[in-house]
């Protein structure tokens, strides 16, 4: 369909939790196409949540093959009111978002999750995964949450802008 | 044994740990705590180091003074009381306020457009409650569209404070500067 500007922090949409869809229409429908195209679009990027492209719905888009952190993988997953049922284990990785570009941090999640929701097609559906997808849906779900990684971070220690450091002078 | 606390900033290169703890090393001062950052491009360390009795703050700077001018540093060298202990340690030996008074450990997470005036609004609603900070880190960075603020705080709030009392106020000063806060105890997990 169409490959969406990603908004970035601090945009009001970012920061507003998202409402449930309650059906799924052809506007839902194009949002999923819409999802999965930007993602495909933007380099580096596994994941999108709807509000992080401005609309303030609960669904996202993911793809983690391919990805050389991924240990478990369902391929492309397009998820509408996605809800976590489970969590277990914690495990802390950097983490990077489209929508918050100038920093990076190290964010403990859980390791392994199950959550429901709805596929494009309005089936319930029940996805049990681990390790980097896993971490990749909490990601995602935080964004339907209002959230983004910087309400994460656990240490001061952990925060890193994203900078060019100065290269080695000569001595 | 003295106590001294040596602060060095700088422009930034790469070897002015090695070189500092190089003249620390020759002089037999041991690093008790320390903290390095580089902040803005520029070299900025705090060390609390303890050296042989004969040996003082002023002997410290004075042996660093070669190395100052070598790299353009700014190091300085105090004397550091140290009757002055953290509470769970003086608790230990006075009998002081336990742990449940000392209440809980919390990560403060604040970011937004940046603005004048994010870390007075933020550290004086946590002074109003009491809560001590433990440690904090800003960083300014600029993305595609704006600048943009980030402050992650770790704070001591004492037991005696009203935990949705504290949220309520954060929200309020997030309302006001129109910024993102989140605030959390830190979650214990025993494994």
């Amino acid at each position: 369909m169409a490959i969406r500007q990603v908004l970035e922090i601090p945009h009001t949409v970012l920061s507003t939790p998202t409402k449930p869809v309650a059906k799924i229409s052809d506007f839902e429908s194009n949002l999923a196409q819409d999802l999965i195209d930007t993602m495909r679009a933007s380099p580096g990027c596994v994941g999108l949540a709807a509000n992080q492209i401005g609309i303030p719905l609960r669904a996202f888009a993911l793809d983690v093959s391919g990805h050389k952190k991924t240990t478990e993988c369902h391929g492309l997953i397009v998820l509408f009111n996605p809800e976590i049922q489970t969590k277990q284990g914690l495990e802390t990785i950097r983490e990077g978002c489209m929508s918050v570009p100038h920093f990076t941090a190290d964010i403990p999640r859980a390791f392994e999750i199950s959550l429901t929701g709805l596929t494009h097609e309005e089936r319930p559906i029940e996805i049990t995964t681990r390790g980097f997808e896993a971490r990749a849906v909490l990601h995602e779900i935080d964004h339907l949450n209002g959230l983004v990684f910087l309400d994460r971070v656990t240490n001061p220690s952990n925060l890193f802008s994203r900078k060019v450091y100065l290269a080695s002078p000569d001595r | 044994m003295n106590l001294s606390c040596i602060t060095i900033i700088g422009p930034d290169r790469p070897g002015i740990v090695a070189s500092v703890t190089e003249v620390l090393a020759l002089t037999s001062c041991s690093i008790e705590d320390s903290e390095m950052a580089i902040l803005h491009g520029h070299f900025a360390m705090m060390l609390v180091v303890s050296s042989p009795k004969d040996i003082y703050a002023q002997d410290l700077e004075l042996s660093l003074t070669e190395l100052s001018s070598e790299l353009g540093l700014t190091i300085v060298a105090r004397p550091l009381d140290d009757s002055v202990l953290a509470p769970a340690s003086s608790s230990e030996i006075t009998g002081g306020p336990a742990d449940s008074q000392l209440g809980k450990e919390w990560y403060i997470n604040a970011y937004g457009q940046d603005r004048v005036g994010i870390v007075h609004a933020v550290s004086t609603c946590l002074a109003e409650h009491s809560v001590n900070i433990l440690n904090l880190r800003t960083q300014l960075s600029s993305g595609s569209t704006q600048a943009v603020y980030a402050m992650v705080i770790h704070a001591q709030v004492p037991a005696a404070v009203d935990e949705s009392e504290l949220q309520d106020a954060l929200s309020i000063v997030a309302g006001k500067l129109n910024i993102q806060i989140s605030a959390s105890p830190v979650e214990d997990s025993t494994l």
